[in-house]
This record gives C-alpha cells, sequence and structure tokens, in this order.
C-alpha cells in the first residue's frame, strides 16, 4: 500500500482523532473540522483523497464534494456516511461526484481498499493530465 | 381525497370522542376518552419516532465507528506492540466516551417514546430544548439548520417536559420539511426562541419555507384532519404525525395555548404560549450542559498525528480547537488573513524550525505570536529564544495545566481577532 496523503473531514473531533489514530502510521493524515477548513487545506497541500462526511453543518459533505470536483479534480474524493440508508446517496456515485461511499461503522480493510483504488484512480488522471500538458498545442 | 368522502370522514373523527364511553360508566368494550386521547398521543408519538430514525441510525452508527476503530486499534497494537501503553489507553478511552453518547441517544429516544403521565411539571424549556435539539439533529443535518436561542437562566413552565419535547420535536420537523431539499444548508434555518413576555412564557417555531395553504390553515388543529385531508402529500411538504390537535391538546393540558400563524408574507410560526412555574418550585430536568457560548478557536501545531489527537482531546471541550500538522500550511493560513484567538505549537517542528515558524507567526498575526503555548519534551528543555519570551511553556499533557495556560494567554490577546471563520 503506498504512503497516501489523506485530508479526513468531519464535525466530530473524536472522529478525526480516531481516524488519524487507526491510519496515521500507515498514511499522512490531515483534519478538518468543517468545509470552510477543508478547502483551506486543500489550497495549501497537496492531498491525494479526501474523505468527507455526509452531515456538517454549514457546507455538507455533497457541497464541499461538488466544490471539489470543480476546483481540486485532481484530488481523490470519498465519502463517509453513518446514515444507513440515503438512496440520494448511491446517485452520487453514478454520476462520479465520489469513487467510494463508505459506511460508519467502517471496516479497515474496506477503507484501505477504497483509498487504494482512489489514489490508484488519481494516480492515472494526474499521468493523463501530464502526457496532455507535455504534447502541447498542435502546429 | 374528493371533497364528500373527506367531509364523512371528518364527521366521523368528530363523532369518535361521542362515542368513547365517559369515564366511571358501565361497559368493558368502549375504551373511554381518556384512553383514546392517550392512544392517538401514542399514535403520535411513535410517527415522530418513526420520522426519526434515519437521523437515529445515524446518531448511532457515529458513534459507534469510534468505538469500533479505537477497540481495533487498541487490540492490533497490543499484539503488534508498535505503540504506547498511554496511546492504546487514550484509544480505549475515547471508545468508551463514545458509548456514553450512544447512551444518552437511547435515553433520550426512549424518554422521549414513553407515555408522560399525569406530571405537573415544572419543565425547564431551556433543557427540553436542547434535549429536541439533540433528537432532531442528525434527521435535519442534511436539509435545514436550527438556531436556538433561550435565555442562559432555567426558564420554568408548568406542564411535562417530556409532553412539551414531543411537541416541539414534532413542530421542528415540520418546520425543517417545509422547505424544498434542495436549498442551501444556510437558507433553510428553523428558528426556535423561548422568554418570558410578562406573565406568559413564549415559544416559538418559526420556518421561511413553504407557507401553510390559506384554505388549509383554518383545519390544522382538528383531529385527524392531516390524515384526512392528505395534508401531508398536498402543497406543503409538511406533516406526518397523526395531529396537531394532539399537540394542542398536551399544550393545553399543560394549562397553555398552540396558535399558528402562516404566509405572511412567507413562511409559518407556531407560538406555544405556556404559563410560568414559580422559581421556587423543584427543578424536575437540568440542562444537560452549560449554554453554549461562543468558544475561542485554538490552532494546535504538532507534526505528530496522534500526538495532535491527544492536544485535540486535551481542549476541544473548552476551545474550538483547530489542528494541522503542517506549520507551512498555516502560515499560508495566517498570510491569507484567517485568524484565531490562541496558538498553541509544538517546539519539536520538522518541517520548519519552531523559531521560524513563531516568526512568521508574528509577521501575519502578532496578536497570535504573543497568545501562543509552547509545548516542550520533558527530555529536550525550551532552546534560549523560547525562554526569552514571555510566553508559557508545557511540558507533557498535564489537562489542566495546558488548558490554565491557554486561557491565560487568552485573556492577555486581543479581544477581537479580525476574521473568524463561523464556529
Amino acid at each position: 500500500m503506498p504512503h497516501v496523503t489523506l485530508l479526513v473531514v468531519d464535525d466530530d473531533p473524536a472522529l478525526l482523532r480516531t481516524f488519524a489514530r487507526t491510519f496515521g502510521k500507515r498514511h499522512e493524515v490531515l483534519a478538518a473540522e468543517s468545509g470552510a477548513d477543508a478547502l483551506h487545506v486543500l489550497r495549501a497541500r497537496a492531498i491525494d483523497v479526501a474523505l468527507v462526511d455526509y452531515a456538517m453543518p454549514a457546507m455538507s459533505g455533497v457541497d464541499l464534494l461538488r466544490r471539489m470536483a470543480v476546483i481540486h479534480p485532481d484530488v481523490g474524493r470519498v465519502l463517509l456516511t453513518a446514515y444507513a440508508d440515503l438512496p440520494e446517496l448511491a446517485e452520487l456515485k453514478g454520476a462520479q461526484l465520489v469513487s467510494a461511499i463508505l459506511a460508519k461503522p467502517w471496516d479497515v480493510a474496506e477503507v484501505d481498499a477504497a483509498i487504494a483504488r482512489t489514489f490508484q484512480l488519481v494516480t492515472m488522471r494526474r499521468a493523463v493530465r501530464d502526457m496532455r500538458s507535455g504534447v502541447g498545442p498542435v502546429e | 381525497v374528493s371533497v364528500p368522502i373527506r367531509a364523512a370522514l371528518r364527521r366521523l373523527a368528530a363523532l369518535v370522542p361521542g362515542r368513547a364511553r365517559r369515564d366511571g360508566e358501565a361497559g368493558a368494550h368502549l375504551p373511554t376518552r381518556d384512553e383514546l386521547a392517550a392512544s392517538l398521543r401514542a399514535a403520535d408519538r411513535l410517527a415522530a419516532v418513526g420520522r426519526l430514525s434515519r437521523g437515529l441510525s445515524h446518531e448511532i452508527n457515529h458513534p459507534l465507528a469510534i468505538v469500533r476503530a479505537n477497540i481495533e486499534f487498541a487490540a492490533d497494537e497490543l499484539a503488534r506492540g508498535t505503540s504506547t501503553v498511554a496511546e492504546i489507553r487514550a484509544a480505549l478511552e475515547e471508545a468508551s466516551a463514545a458509548t456514553l453518547r450512544i447512551a444518552q441517544v437511547v435515553k433520550d429516544l426512549s424518554a422521549f417514546a414513553r407515555e408522560p403521565g399525569a406530571d405537573p411539571g415544572p419543565a425547564d424549556l431551556g433543557a427540553v430544548i436542547a434535549q429536541v435539539v439533540r433528537l432532531v439533529h442528525a434527521e435535519l443535518a442534511a436539509r435545514a439548520c436550527v438556531e436556538v436561542r433561550v435565555p442562559e437562566a432555567p426558564l420554568l413552565v408548568r406542564g411535562s417536559a417530556q409532553s412539551l419535547a414531543h411537541v416541539l420535536s414534532r413542530l421542528v420537523l415540520d418546520a425543517a420539511s417545509a422547505y424544498p431539499p434542495d436549498l442551501p444548508l444556510e437558507r433553510a434555518v428553523v428558528r426556535v426562541s423561548a422568554e418570558r413576555r410578562g406573565a406568559v412564557v413564549v415559544v416559538e417555531v418559526r420556518d421561511q419555507g413553504l407557507p401553510i395553504p390559506a384554505e388549509v390553515l383554518p383545519h390544522v388543529f382538528e383531529p385527524c384532519f392531516q390524515a384526512i385531508a392528505g395534508f401531508s402529500s398536498g402543497t406543503t411538504g409538511r406533516g406526518l404525525g397523526v395531529s396537531l390537535s394532539v399537540c394542542r391538546d398536551l399544550v393545553e393540558a399543560a394549562g397553555g395555548a398552540l396558535e399558528v400563524e402562516s404566509g405572511n408574507p412567507a413562511g409559518t410560526t407556531f407560538t406555544l404560549r405556556l404559563p410560568p412555574a414559580s422559581a421556587e418550585a423543584p427543578l424536575r430536568l437540568r440542562p444537560p450542559t452549560a449554554p453554549p457560548r461562543p468558544r475561542e478557536r485554538v490552532l494546535v501545531v504538532h507534526e505528530e498525528p496522534v500526538a495532535l489527537a491527544s492536544l485535540y482531546r486535551l481542549l476541544s471541550d473548552r476551545f474550538q480547537v483547530v489542528p494541522h500538522t503542517s506549520p507551512t500550511h498555516v502560515l499560508s493560513l495566517l498570510g491569507a488573513g484567517e485568524r484565531f484567538d490562541a496558538l498553541v505549537c509544538d517546539l519539536a517542528l520538522r518541517e520548519v524550525e519552531a523559531r521560524a515558524f513563531h516568526g512568521g507567526v508574528r509577521r501575519s498575526a502578532p496578536e497570535l505570536a504573543s497568545a501562543t503555548v509552547f509545548l516542550e519534551a520533558p527530555s529536550a528543555p525550551a532552546p534560549e529564544w523560547v525562554r526569552a519570551l514571555p510566553n508559557p511553556r508545557v511540558a507533557g499533557t498535564s489537562r489542566r495545566e495546558l488548558v490554565d495556560a491557554v486561557t491565560r494567554r487568552l485573556a492577555r490577546a486581543d479581544p477581537a481577532p479580525a476574521a473568524r471563520t463561523p464556529a
């Protein structure tokens, strides 16, 4: 498993602490308590994969993911949610707004797999972008 | 539903209390009026619990994630031996604290679902509203936000806390469903306020959503009206409970009144007028936590995520803690105008040396540089440049020492930072 820079966004500090504790030894984990904080972090740091909670006050997780898709398309997007049944979330995956939806309580292996898959996707997307910019305009 | 059927059903509903056996009369097959009223209330409470179920799954799954992940972490680390005892203990404490949150959810829910009985009160409205907000918050999280305005001192009214919680949760959920689902959160606001006005205590639940249609408004308190009129599936998106008449009955049983105003020009306001309880009356329900006050934003910079997490633990119940593992990033935030009330800074930074970092802080936000508390490792005493500063230094992670040091620094610093992100 490659070392990945993760940004976890949740309005509950206890969850951020828990996530950092669980994944902090394998990856670099940055935390943000709100969508606004997350956007600050994204501006300042190169993040590989962001794991965003669905239900947050002020800017919801979906709002944040939508903004990220426009401003930071190179960052992988994963949704975390504690809601057992939200049919509208499946649409987010269909619309490619997220590459994975993880339910709380999570299974560590499932999170690892989602991170690995999303990171692979991000790496490919970056490679394609670099190739495009390398080709340059056709004379 | 066509008008004649609707009228017939309404007549039937009006007959129901009349058909019920009066208390004390002979006859075993018909329920008493009180029993009927109680079953109607129970049905309404169950409907409300049903409406809360999605939110409740969230309120349980979220702390459960914390419990599971920390227990698994502790088990793995015990097997691997790569973490210290303190780290493992912190994880288990975190799991234990999260189980208390689940217990609170279950407690709120069972208090809510129980038949209140003849509790004359008094009830503290601040505590009742806090309980209601806890219950409905997850249900509303993704579609509306609740703004609460209550006085800091207890606001005691006659009547049962449980009945009032039933009424208020119903009204808050209804108010939230008056907003279209796609509206941005900041525009879908439900305002709950309570205050004493002369001889009455007035509670208002207000929304700015779709109003109740004028032709419907005079009937909303009729028994079974919504079930009959298809009100819930109609134009407003409101209401799924048995009836607002249950709410009105509960409020009237407490000696109060429930009124509604809608569509003038937009939105709906439900107003409860309740008789205050005398201040000498015993307090049945205390506020579960201190009244919320704006918390100072404390920036904590530490490059180790686990140490950062433990600092978080120490500070986050007193302050709004913003943790960062990257000092360079913090400098760019400060450079961009982001402001904090205090800074807790580890001295063993690697990305940028602590001295250069603190110098950068001083250039962008001088008030934050003076509101800084340094963390020194017990094995590595603070260097000369730190000792030359008036800022306090804290070794290890004694909670009281750290909180005291931050509080003292806050008291010295300028009171109003220039820019603040909303809490």
